[in-house]
């Protein structure tokens, strides 16, 4: 079991870094193989106008015009060790894990994700409870009573919700329940410890958004899963030994149909908390998702690395916890 | 207690008191399909008092399974239409409320099923399920519930029960998980247990333990019994009355002595004729089909080439309108070989000489095949760090095959019998040893150089359902390796085909069909013409039959009898069946564990076997004659009592 999960550690680690250096060369070596010199490079983060001074200053503070090699490595010792950064003749200290300084904006990039993280993790747990619940139960009752009109009903909604974009539904939302109604707030997120009810409050419409695309694929998945499972000789055993037909369901049904939804979600989750980046910039939560898109559109090195690279450990956390508690459903797996 | 006595006191009990534990009339179970009601049961009618045991006899399709779920009230929720009285113990299932029904069900009435590696539940352990049908009935508390469920396993002869309480289905073999089942129908002491072909996915030695499980818990406890079994030999020496099943109707029913002894209808006379018997020898077997097929020869029905006894019996491909035809046709059609079968004991002696001498001559002929000392292992992972453990599903095997003739090879589940045929045919390269073919050491040859040989080498597989392409006609199916090969003349690679279809009993415009159109027998006729087409030296048949009905069975093994005197070929037939292997071989090879225990010419493998694992194999297959499979059980129960070696029942 220890082995397992060190091994699986292990693994992780060896993923990031290949993540990293991935992100990286994309950042660094793509631009040069199409033709960009490290001068237009650094002209991209000077500003409006840019003088050959500012440049080669902006080069001298990245280290723009050091090897690739020795600017990864810099990279990941900062994580480690931490970094030092001039700006100028100041000397600013970046403690570990350092992930580097912003280009366009100079804050540090670490503190910036971590204080983003309460909206990200609160939308995407919100959000994957509701899925969960929604999407299992809907097809657990559509797969009991399959052919019924809420099998049909429930099935063609899944088909609209597996197709609609986000930034559709949520629009839509926001148009009737916010601006039109006025039931829910629109946009804005209140920190959980000020006041829980109106976090939860301002999170609902995001959550249902983003939970409804995901609960209609939950639904169809478990809606199969449970009409093969179903089906099995060990759920005819349990109805011979006299169990309510309730019980078959609930208990010999639904766990091994739970199985392999529980690999997807660990998928899912993993992605959600590593940015859910169109629901965040619908209701213009300031989440991870939403520091990602600013930073993609302005070039932002550092903050495309540091996002990649939180997202990247979520997923590889959520997968080995998924593992972990796929052995403890499923006696047959040996960890 | 003594096994021997069981049967007569429980027939005792069943003659006291009157009123039946199960009684069924006029039942009718229909299906609404696409193509109209189908009629899965028709009018049946019976009785089980308690403490009796009633075998149902069919062949698929006969309704004996969709009469076990009724019984259950197992089809409520289907789109089943059931119609008549079923009363099990007071309730009637087919009217009683859903409630009514799940009280009875485990409490009143308990079954056990097919299949025991599918029945269990895989995420919870033994002691859960058993526990759960008991609480569920008695709302016992849990600790005496978990009591009940150890008593329970302890019964039916799980060792440790306290501890393997504990364990989930996948940590148990077949035969302990079905032990396992029937501890789950007994935890609630039901007056009735339904088993529906219990023992059909098990080994012989373990089909005969839990039989022997099955006749002890019914002395004892006085509950009746309904086994449900395509094998009449399984019913035999378990039941007191035998219903015979035809087309969802009763046939014929009586006590095991009349319907086994003197059967009436002409459809029980079929089915006992075409059941192997291990009692008969090859020598017996062969002369009375080469009887048959001159007398259906004479008879002028059709050149006697073309399987005449065979092909009639067979559905047609599956459209509707032939079944009712052909419904009338197995029935007529098997009681053709029933005569010359039961003849044989009068034949035998005097056929048996002239092809003991034929036989001989063809022992004298040089090997075709040459097996020394090989060993297949495999790498088994396991432990912490994924060490790897060695085990090996052959070792050190070694035997010839001369040509023209056939050479058994018997064994269960985990004998190594596959994984030989397999080096055979150079699907797996073994670990050591060398295998000749021809004079030729085959044992290392490349991919590329083995080619030319698999036109020499062919396979029949067990499973004709998944060996055909669903996908590819018949006729492509069985061309494809002529066209492998080399052919490229399409009207050729047709003709050929063609013409094999009908050798093996089939009708030329077959050819494009798909394989869905064909019955389980017929789809084994295409493998075997499949196999047949590149005109093979060796064909190595990996349990051709065990997944086929017995009649069907029947003429399947008679088709492959008479093509290897059409063909002059040599076979390697593996099977299970002892039975089944004894009809076809010359020579026998008893193999265990990968090792070859036994091996001599098949009677004296059969009549004096030498070896303990094979004595114990024969002691264990079934019987037709209830009163020796009575005696056998006792002399079971005598040695289990001897020598309790645990390494036989694993």
């Amino acid at each position: 079991m220890l082995a397992y999960i060190l091994r699986r550690l292990g693994a992780g680690v060896l993923l990031l870094a290949i993540i990293s250096l991935v992100t990286f060369a994309i950042f660094y070596i793509v631009p040069r193989l199409a033709g960009r010199t490290t001068e237009q490079l650094a002209a991209m983060y000077v500003g409006r106008a840019p003088t050959p001074e500012a440049i080669q200053a902006t080069i001298d503070r990245l280290g723009l015009d050091e090897p690739i090699p020795l600017q990864y490595w810099e990279f990941v010792r900062g994580i480690f060790m931490g970094a030092e950064y001039r700006f100028g003749r100041q000397i600013v200290e970046c403690n570990a894990p350092c992930l580097g300084y912003s280009f366009q904006d100079y804050t540090e990039v670490w503190p910036t994700i971590l204080d983003r993280l309460p909206v990200t993790v609160s939308l995407a747990i919100g959000a994957s409870v509701i899925w969960l619940i929604a999407g299992i139960g809907v097809g657990v009752v559509s797969a009991i009573k399959k052919g019924s009109w809420f099998d049909r009903v429930a099935m063609g909604v899944a088909l609209g919700g597996v197709s609609l974009p986000i930034f559709f539904t949520g629009l839509i939302a926001l148009a009737f329940l916010s601006y039109q109604w006025g039931i829910f707030p629109d946009v804005g997120y209140v920190p959980f410890t000020e006041s829980p009810a109106d976090w939860a409050y301002h999170l609902v419409l995001p959550w249902f958004t983003l939970a409804f695309l995901h609960a209609a694929l939950y639904a169809r998945l478990t809606r199969a899963g449970m009409l093969e499972t179903m089906s099995e000789d060990y759920i005819r055993t349990a109805r011979a030994k006299g169990l309510p037909e309730r019980r078959v369901v609930m208990k010999h049904g639904l766990r091994p149909t739970l199985t392999p939804i529980l690999t997807i979600f660990g998928l899912d989750l993993g992605l959600v908390l590593g940015g859910a980046v169109v629901t965040e910039q619908v209701f213009s939560l300031n989440g991870i998702g939403r520091y990602a898109v600013v930073a993609i559109a302005s070039s932002d090195l550092p903050v495309i690395l540091g996002v990649t690279l939180v997202g990247a450990v979520f997923i590889v956390l959520a997968n080995l916890v998924v593992d972990l508690l796929y052995a403890w459903i499923d006696p047959r797996v040996r960890i | 207690m003594n096994p021997a006595e069981p049967a007569q006191p429980a027939a005792g009990r069943s003659a006291e008191s009157g009123v039946p534990v199960v009684s069924v009339r006029d039942l009718t179970i229909e299906f609404p399909t696409m193509d109209g009601t189908v009629t899965a049961v028709d009018g049946l009618s019976f009785e089980l008092p308690p403490g009796g045991a009633l075998g149902i006899v069919g062949e698929s399709g006969s309704g004996k399974s969709a009469t076990s779920l009724a019984l259950m009230g197992l089809h409520r929720g289907t789109s089943a239409r059931i119609s008549g009285e079923i009363d099990v113990v007071g309730v009637d299932v087919v009217s009683a409320s859903d409630a009514a029904v799940r009280a009875m069900r485990g409490n009143d009435i308990a079954m056990v099923f097919q299949d025991p590696m599918s029945s269990l539940h895989p995420q919870f352990t033994i002691g859960d399920q058993i526990v759960e049908a008991y609480r569920t009935h008695t709302g016992a508390g849990a600790a005496q519930a978990r009591v009940r469920a150890v008593e329970a396993l302890d019964r039916v002869g799980i060792p440790d029960a306290a501890r393997r309480v504990r364990a989930y289905p996948h940590e148990f073999s077949g035969g302990m998980r079905q032990r396992v089942l029937i501890a789950m129908g007994l935890v609630c002491e039901p007056k009735v247990l339904l088993a529906d072909e219990p023992t059909t996915a098990l080994d012989v030695t373990v089909q005969a333990q839990i039989l022997d499980l099955l006749e002890d818990l019914r002395a004892d406890t006085g509950m009746g019994l309904i086994l449900v079994s395509h094998d009449l030999g399984v019913v035999a020496g378990s039941t007191e009355r035998i219903l015979v099943m035809q087309k969802g109707k009763a046939v014929e029913e009586g006590t095991v002595h009349q319907v086994l002894g003197s059967p009436q209808h002409p459809y029980t006379q079929a089915l006992l004729a075409a059941v192997p018997r291990v009692e008969v020898s090859r020598a017996e077997r062969r002369a009375a089909n080469r009887a048959d097929r001159e007398a259906a020869a004479a008879a002028g029905a059709r050149p006697a080439e073309t399987a005449a006894p065979a092909v009639p019996a067979e559905p047609g491909p599956s459209e509707p309108t032939a079944t009712g035809a052909t419904a009338s046709g197995a029935a007529a059609e098997p009681a053709g070989p029933a005569p010359g079968a039961s003849g044989t004991t009068a034949a035998g002696p005097s056929a048996a000489p002239a092809s003991t001498g034929a036989t001989a001559g063809v022992g004298a002929g040089e090997p075709l095949l040459t097996v020394s000392n090989v060993r297949q292992r495999f790498r088994i992972r396991g432990g912490l760090l994924g060490r790897a453990t060695d085990f090996y599903a052959v070792d050190d095997v070694s035997f010839e095959v001369r040509k023209g003739e056939t050479l058994g090879i018997v064994g269960e589940s985990g004998s190594g019998k596959t994984t030989l045929s397999r080096m055979i045919m150079r699907l797996l390269t073994p670990t050591s040893g060398s295998i000749v073919f021809e004079g030729r050491d085959i044992t290392r040859l490349s991919d590329r150089a083995l080619r030319p040989l698999r036109r020499d080498i062919q396979m029949i597989f067990q499973n004709p359902y998944s060996s055909l392409n669903p996908r590819m006609t018949i006729g492509d199916s069985i061309g494809a390796a002529l066209r492998v090969q080399g052919e490229r003349d399409s009207k050729k690679v047709k003709g050929q085909v063609q013409d094999l279809l009908h050798r093996v009993g089939l009708e030329p415009d077959h050819y494009n069909r798909f394989p869905h159109a064909f019955s389980g027998g017929q789809r084994q006729r295409i493998a075997i013409a499949r196999s047949l087409i590149l005109r093979p030296k060796l064909i190595i048949c990996d349990e051709p039959v065990s997944a086929l009905d017995v009649s069907t069975q029947d003429q399947v093994l008679r088709l492959l009898s008479q093509l290897q005197d059409d063909f002059d070929l040599t076979l390697i037939f593996v099977a299970h069946d002892l039975a089944v292997v004894r009809q076809v071989s010359d020579r026998v090879a008893v193999m265990r564990k990968g090792k070859i225990v036994e091996m001599a010419d098949g009677d004296s493998v059969y009549e004096s076997p030498e070896h303990p694992y094979t004595k114990q194999l024969l002691a264990a297959a079934p019987v037709l004659n209830p009163d020796e499979a009575r005696h056998r059980r006792a002399e079971r129960a005598r040695l289990r009592q001897q020598s309790t070696d645990p390494a036989v029942s694993a």
